[in-house]
C-alpha cells in the first residue's frame, strides 16, 4: 500500500517535472519563430487588409517591385520597366520564375492580379489605391503594359503588392486564399486560426534558396505576452506594435537586440472643421499651445514615438524637412488666443464660456491603444485644468470610425499606418474631395497643390509641393501631427541577417539565419 | 421523467430563436458595421457603399432578419467577412480547443477543490480548514485577468518553466496517437491557462464541498453510523461522502457552463486559439456572421448543460416533482 | 463586516483617508513607488494611487448598488408575477430567463456595453440585465412554494386581492434569499465591472474606477507592480467582504437556502 503510494507520487513529480522543463531545441536547418499581434484575415494578396497578412504574404509572394529600407523602388518579379508616356507604363518580366506549383510566371498572371484587383466584385479592400489605372495588358509572355486614366505618381511605390497564378487560383476559388500559391522564398504550409502560420523554404526561389528551413508566425494578441515570449525564448523576433515599457526593458536584456527606427506612421489629433466650436481657427490653435508634446513623447511613449515637427514623415526622405514647425507648448498664448476669440470666464464657475455657451470639447480614441488612451486621459486633465469643460469617449475602432466618416466628432485622436509615399499621406486626407477628409478641411492652394503632386515624378518639384502644403496644414491645422511613430524590432540574438525595414516588411526573412 | 427530458428538449427551439433574434438585434445596433471594419479607415464612402450592398447590409432590418433565419434553420451559418471562411469551419477549428481547456480546468477543479473540501470539513475548526477556507475566499474574490497576468509573469518569465502563450497539438489527438513528446508539449502549453480558468471554481467546489460534508455529518444517519460505532474513515466515505456529492455533482454541472464563459478572458490572455477569443474578436471587428454563428452555438452548448443540470437535480433529488 | 465598513466609510468620507485629489496629475512622477508623499504610489499618469483607490470605491459601490439593486427589482417583479400568476406569464418569463442564461454572461455584458457606449451607466445597465435572472428564479421558486401554503389561501378566502397577497404575504417571505443572493452578487458586479474595463469597455476616464486602474496596473507589472497589487488588493477585498457579509446573512436569515 505505502509503495504503491511512494510510487505513485513518485511519477506524478516525474510527470510534473517533465512538464515543467523547456521544450527541446528548434532542429538545425534553421526554424525562426516570430510573434505577431493579430491572426491573418487572408493569405491572398489581393484581399490583405491587416499587417499579418502583409508579412506573411511578403514571404510567399513576390511583386512587380520591391521597397528597400530608404523606401526606394527596386526590381523584384519585373526586371525593368519604362513610362512610355505619362499615363503609359511597361514592365519587362523576369525570365525563369516559377510558381510554388513548378507553373512559370507569365505576364498573363500580372494582369490577371490587377484586373481582378480592379474588379469591384473582388472586394479588394486597397482597390482604390489602384483606381487610377484603367488597363492591364499581356503584350507577351515577358511584358505587361499599364495604361492609366490620369498620371499617377505613387503608382510604382504600389507596384509591390503580390501577384498570383492566374491558373491556380481559378481552379481554387475563395480557397486560394486559404491555400496561397506563389513565387517568394518561403512556401506555404500550413494555417491555425488564431494561432500560427507555417512556411518552409522555397529551395528554388529565384534570388536564391533561402537559409530558414521553417519560419513560424505564432499569433500572441497581448502586446505584454508577446514580448514575455519573446524573453523567455518563445519566439526569437517580435516587432511593433509594441508597448513602451515593454520596449524600454527589452533593450536591457543581453540574450536580445532591440533596432529603434522611425516607422511609417503618425499619430495625430484630427479637428473636425465642421464643428462649430472646432471650425475656429484661434480654437485650433490654442488646443495645439496646449498639448506638451516632448513630455507625451518622454514619459508616455518612453521616446519609442518621436515628436512630430508637420504632417511630413521622415523616412519620405528628399520630401522631410525639419524647419516646418507646429505651434509650440505655450499656455499664456493659449490663453490669449482663446481670449481673443471671445472665451473667457464671465460667470466665475471655473469654465470658459462665450455668449452663454460653455467651452465644451469632447476627445475620443480607441480602446485598443493604451498609450492614446494614456494620452487622450492626460489632455483630459489639461484642458480641465484650463478652464475647458472637456470629456471623453472611449470607444473600440469600428465605433470610432463610424463617427469620423459621419463627421460626429470634435477632436480624436488616432493615426495612419504604412505612408509610404507623401501622396499616400496627404491627398486623401486634405484633399477637399479627398475620401478620408473627415474634418471636411477646403483650402483651394491646398487642392491645387495635392493634384499637382500627382502628376510630377521629378523629386524636387515633388519636395517643393509637398513641404508646401505641410506648411499650411501646420497653420490651419486640421491635424496636429503628435508623434511618428517608431518602428521597433526585438529579436533573439542567435537570428542573424535580419534588416529591419521602416514599413514593417520582412522582406530581409531571405537572408536571415536561425541557428 | 422521459418525458420531462423530451419537453425541455423541445423547449430549448424556441429559447435559440429568441437567442438568435437578440444576437441579431445587439449586432444591428452596434456603433460601427463590418464594412467599416474590414476595409478600414482607408474606405472611402463609395467603397463602403459597395460593401454594404455586397453585404446586404442594406436591406431592411425585417428582411436580413428573415434571411437570416433562414439560413440558421438550414444550419448556413455563412463565411466570416474578416477571416474569408466558412463560419461553420471556424467554429470547428476554434471549439475543440474551448472544450479541452474548460474540461481541463473542470477536472483540475474537481480533483483538487473536492478533496480540499473534503479535508477541511474533516478538521473543521483546524489551521487546515481555516487555511483552506481563507484561500478559496481569497480565489473566488480574485480577478482572473490579474491572476493570468501574475502567473505568466512568474512561471514563464521569471522561472521559465512553461509557455507563455499559445496551445500545444490538440491533447486528445496526440494521446490517442500515442506520441509522448507531442503530449508533453500540450501539457506544457495547457497548465497556465487551465490553474488560471479553474482557480475561481476549485475555489467554490471547496468551499461548496466543506459546506455540503458539514451539512451531512449533522443528519441523523450519519450519527446512527457513528453511535453504531462505525469507523470514522466509513463514515465518511460510505455514508457522508455519497450524500454530500449530490449537490457537488450539479454544481459541477453549472460550473462547465462558466467554464466555457470564462474562457472569454482566459484565452485573451494566453493568446489560446479558442471559440472565447473568436467571439470577442469578432465583436471588435463587427464580423457578424462570426458572432452570430458562435453566440448560437455557445447559447446550444449552455443551454443543454443547464438542461442537463436540472435533469441531474431531478434525479438526485426526488423530492422535486415536474409537471 | 469590517471590511464593508471601512470601505463604506471610504466611499462616503473620502477625505477621512486622503487628503490628495484623485485627479491631480504630475506626469513627470508617473509609476513612482510608494513613499512618504504618496503612501502608495502613483499610477500611469502620476496621479496619488491611495487617492485614486479611496475615491474609486464610491464608483464601485455605486455601480455594484445600482446594477444588483435592478437586476433585484427586475427579478423579484417578474419572478413574483411568473410564480403568482403561472400559466402564460410563467413560461414567457421563463423563456426569457432561458434566453438570457443561453449567453456567457461576460459576453453578453461586453456586447451590451458597446451597444449602450461606453460609461458608468451603460456598464450599470448592463450588469443588470445580466444579473437578473438568478432573481427572477429564486423569487419565482419561493412565490411558487408560498402560493400553496394555507395561510395564502385563507387570506384569499376572507377576501384579499392579488396586490395585496403579494406584497403583504409572499413579497416577505421571497425578501430574505434576494438580501442574500444580492449581497453576493455585489462582489460579483465589481469583479464584473473590472474585467469590462481589463477589455477595454468600462466606465470612461477620469472616474477612478479599480478595475481601470487594475487593467493599466497589469501593463506596467514588471515596472511599477504596485499599481495592480493595491488595485487587484482593493477589489479582492471588497469582493471578499461582500462574500463574508453574505455567508453571515445567510447564516442569520435562512441557515437551508443554498444558492444556485
Amino acid at each position: 500500500m505505502t509503495g504503491f503510494r511512494l510510487r505513485s507520487l513518485l511519477l506524478i513529480v516525474a510527470v510534473a517535472l517533465a512538464a515543467a522543463l523547456p521544450a527541446r531545441g528548434a532542429p538545425a536547418g534553421g526554424v525562426l519563430r516570430v510573434g505577431l499581434d493579430v491572426d491573418a484575415g487572408t493569405l491572398d494578396p489581393r484581399l490583405a487588409n491587416d499587417t499579418t497578412a502583409r508579412r506573411v504574404i511578403e514571404q510567399v509572394f513576390d511583386g512587380l517591385v520591391e521597397l528597400d529600407p530608404q523606401l526606394r523602388v527596386r526590381p523584384a518579379l519585373a526586371e525593368s520597366w519604362t513610362q512610355v508616356s505619362p499615363t503609359v507604363w511597361v514592365f519587362k518580366l523576369r525570365r525563369n520564375v516559377k510558381f510554388h506549383d513548378g507553373s512559370p510566371l507569365t505576364a498573363a498572371d500580372v494582369a490577371f492580379t490587377y484586373t481582378t484587383i480592379l474588379d469591384p466584385a473582388l472586394r479588394a479592400p486597397l482597390r482604390g489605391l489602384y483606381t487610377p489605372i484603367s488597363r492591364v495588358e499581356a503584350v507577351d509572355n515577358e511584358t505587361v503594359r499599364f495604361t492609366l486614366s490620369a498620371p499617377y505618381a505613387p503608382l510604382l511605390k504600389y507596384a509591390d503588392i503580390g501577384i498570383v497564378p492566374k491558373a491556380v487560383v481559378e481552379r481554387a476559388g475563395a480557397e486560394f486564399a486559404a491555400r496561397p500559391v506563389g513565387t517568394g522564398p518561403y512556401k506555404f504550409v500550413s494555417w491555425q486560426r488564431n494561432s500560427r502560420i507555417t512556411l518552409e523554404a522555397n529551395p528554388e526561389y529565384w534570388k536564391g534558396r533561402p537559409r530558414l528551413s521553417q519560419v513560424v508566425f505564432n499569433i500572441i494578441p497581448d502586446n505584454t505576452t508577446r514580448a514575455a515570449a519573446l524573453e523567455s525564448g518563445d519566439v526569437d523576433l517580435i516587432h511593433s506594435p509594441l508597448s513602451p515599457q515593454d520596449v524600454a526593458r527589452l533593450k536591457t536584456s543581453n540574450r536580445l537586440r532591440v533596432t529603434e527606427m522611425t516607422g511609417l506612421g503618425i499619430t495625430y489629433l484630427n479637428m473636425n472643421m465642421a464643428d462649430p466650436i472646432i471650425r475656429e481657427a484661434r480654437v485650433r490653435r490654442a488646443l495645439a499651445h496646449l498639448i506638451p508634446q516632448r513630455t507625451i513623447v518622454r514619459q508616455i511613449y518612453r521616446e519609442m514615438d518621436r515628436p512630430a515637427t508637420s504632417v511630413l514623415l521622415p523616412a519620405w526622405s528628399g520630401v522631410y524637412t525639419e524647419e516646418i514647425a507646429q505651434p509650440g507648448h505655450d499656455i499664456a498664448r493659449a490663453k490669449a488666443l482663446l481670449a481673443e476669440a471671445g472665451w473667457t470666464d464671465s460667470n466665475g464657475d471655473g469654465v470658459l464660456d462665450r455668449g452663454g455657451q460653455r467651452l465644451t470639447i469632447t476627445l475620443r480614441t480607441h480602446s485598443e491603444d493604451p498609450n492614446r488612451v494614456q494620452v487622450v486621459e492626460l489632455l483630459l486633465s489639461i484642458l480641465r485644468s484650463f478652464g475647458v469643460d472637456a470629456r471623453v469617449e472611449i470607444t473600440e475602432f469600428p465605433g470610432l470610425l463610424q463617427a469620423l466618416l459621419s463627421g460626429n466628432y470634435q477632436v480624436v485622436l488616432v493615426g495612419w499606418l504604412g505612408l509610404v509615399d507623401p501622396d499616400r499621406g496627404m491627398y486623401n486626407q486634405f484633399h477637399s474631395k479627398g475620401s478620408q477628409n473627415w474634418g471636411k478641411y477646403a483650402n483651394p492652394r491646398v487642392d491645387a497643390l495635392l493634384e499637382e503632386g500627382r502628376q510630377k515624378a521629378d523629386p524636387n518639384e515633388r519636395a517643393r509641393i509637398y513641404r508646401e502644403v505641410a506648411r499650411i496644414i501646420a497653420t490651419d491645422l486640421p491635424y496636429y501631427v503628435l508623434t511618428y511613430q517608431g518602428y521597433i524590432v526585438a529579436v533573439n540574438r542567435r537570428v542573424e541577417g535580419f534588416t529591419p525595414i521602416p514599413s514593417g516588411s520582412f522582406r530581409a526573412l531571405w537572408a536571415t539565419t536561425a541557428p | 421523467m422521459a418525458r420531462y427530458a423530451g419537453r425541455r428538449l423541445l423547449l430549448l427551439v424556441p429559447v435559440i430563436l429568441s437567442a438568435a433574434v437578440v444576437t441579431f438585434a445587439l449586432l444591428l445596433l452596434l456603433p460601427g458595421d463590418p464594412a467599416l471594419a474590414l476595409l478600414g479607415q482607408e474606405a472611402s464612402p463609395e467603397e463602403l457603399a459597395r460593401f454594404r450592398r455586397l453585404l446586404g447590409l442594406d436591406r431592411p432590418v425585417p428582411v436580413q432578419l428573415g434571411l437570416y433565419l433562414w439560413r440558421v434553420a438550414q444550419a448556413d451559418f455563412g463565411r466570416s467577412i474578416t477571416l474569408d471562411a466558412p463560419v461553420l469551419r471556424l467554429i470547428g477549428a476554434t471549439l475543440p480547443a474551448t472544450l479541452e481547456l474548460a474540461t481541463a480546468s473542470i477536472v483540475l477543479a474537481v480533483v483538487v477543490g473536492i478533496p480540499l473540501g473534503l479535508l477541511a470539513a474533516r478538521r473543521r475548526g483546524t489551521v487546515l480548514d481555516t487555511g483552506t477556507m481563507l484561500l478559496a475566499q481569497l480565489g473566488v474574490s480574485m480577478p482572473v485577468f490579474w491572476l493570468g497576468v501574475l502567473l505568466i509573469l512568474l512561471f514563464a518569465v521569471r522561472l521559465n518553466w512553461l509557455p507563455s502563450f499559445g496551445r500545444g497539438a490538440p491533447l486528445l489527438s496526440v494521446l490517442l496517437a500515442g506520441d509522448g513528446a507531442a503530449a508533453l508539449d500540450s501539457l506544457r502549453h495547457l497548465v497556465l491557462p487551465t490553474v488560471t480558468l479553474a482557480f475561481f471554481n476549485l475555489a467554490l467546489l471547496s468551499r461548496l464541498t466543506r459546506w455540503a460534508m458539514l451539512e451531512v455529518l449533522e443528519e441523523d444517519y450519519v450519527r446512527t453510523a457513528r453511535a453504531k460505532g462505525q469507523r470514522e474513515r466509513v463514515v465518511l466515505s460510505h455514508h457522508a461522502l455519497r450524500n454530500a456529492l449530490l449537490p457537488i455533482v450539479t454544481i459541477v454541472g453549472l460550473q462547465f457552463g462558466n467554464a466555457l464563459g470564462g474562457a472569454v478572458v482566459t484565452e485573451t490572455i494566453y493568446g489560446w486559439p479558442g471559440m472565447g477569443r473568436l467571439v470577442v474578436q469578432a465583436i471588435g471587428q463587427r464580423d457578424f456572421p462570426v458572432v452570430q454563428g458562435a453566440v448560437l452555438v455557445l447559447a446550444v452548448l449552455f443551454s443543454l448543460f443547464n438542461l442537463l443540470v436540472d435533469l441531474t437535480y431531478a434525479l438526485i433529488d426526488p423530492r422535486i416533482r415536474y409537471e | 463586516m469590517a471590511i464593508i465598513a471601512v470601505i463604506v466609510l471610504a466611499a462616503a468620507l473620502p477625505r477621512l483617508f486622503t487628503g490628495a485629489s484623485p485627479e491631480a496629475l504630475d506626469i513627470l512622477a508617473r509609476l513612482s513607488p510608494p513613499s512618504a508623499g504618496h503612501p502608495l504610489g502613483t499610477d500611469h499618469l502620476g496621479r496619488d494611487l491611495l487617492s485614486r483607490l479611496v475615491y474609486g470605491a464610491r464608483l464601485s459601490l455605486l455601480v455594484a448598488l445600482v446594477s444588483v439593486g435592478g437586476a433585484a427589482l427586475i427579478g423579484v417583479v417578474l419572478g413574483l408575477l411568473a410564480g403568482f400568476y403561472g400559466r402564460w406569464v410563467d413560461t414567457a418569463t421563463m423563456r426569457l430567463v432561458d434566453t438570457f442564461l443561453a449567453f456567457p454572461a461576460i459576453l453578453l455584458a461586453l456586447a451590451l456595453v458597446a451597444v449602450l457606449g461606453p460609461g458608468v451607466g451603460s456598464v450599470i445597465i448592463a450588469l443588470a440585465l445580466v444579473f437578473w435572472t438568478q432573481y427572477a428564479r429564486v423569487v419565482r421558486a419561493v412565490t411558487l412554494a408560498e402560493k400553496a401554503k394555507a395561510y395564502v389561501e385563507g387570506a384569499r378566502a376572507i377576501g384579499a386581492g392579488d396586490l395585496r397577497i403579494l406584497l403583504r404575504h409572499i413579497l416577505p417571505n421571497v425578501l430574505s434569499p434576494v438580501i442574500i443572493l444580492a449581497t453576493l452578487g455585489m462582489g460579483s458586479a465589481v469583479v464584473a465591472e473590472s474585467t469590462l474595463s481589463f477589455l477595454g469597455l468600462g466606465v470612461q476616464p477620469p472616474a477612478p474606477s479599480w478595475g481601470w486602474t487594475l487593467a493599466f496596473g497589469t501593463r506596467y507589472l514588471r515596472d511599477a507592480p504596485h499599481i495592480a497589487t493595491f488595485s487587484g488588493l482593493a477589489i479582492m477585498f471588497t469582493v471578499l467582504g461582500f462574500n463574508l457579509l453574505g455567508d453571515g446573512i445567510r447564516d442569520l436569515l435562512d441557515p437551508k437556502f443554498r444558492p444556485q
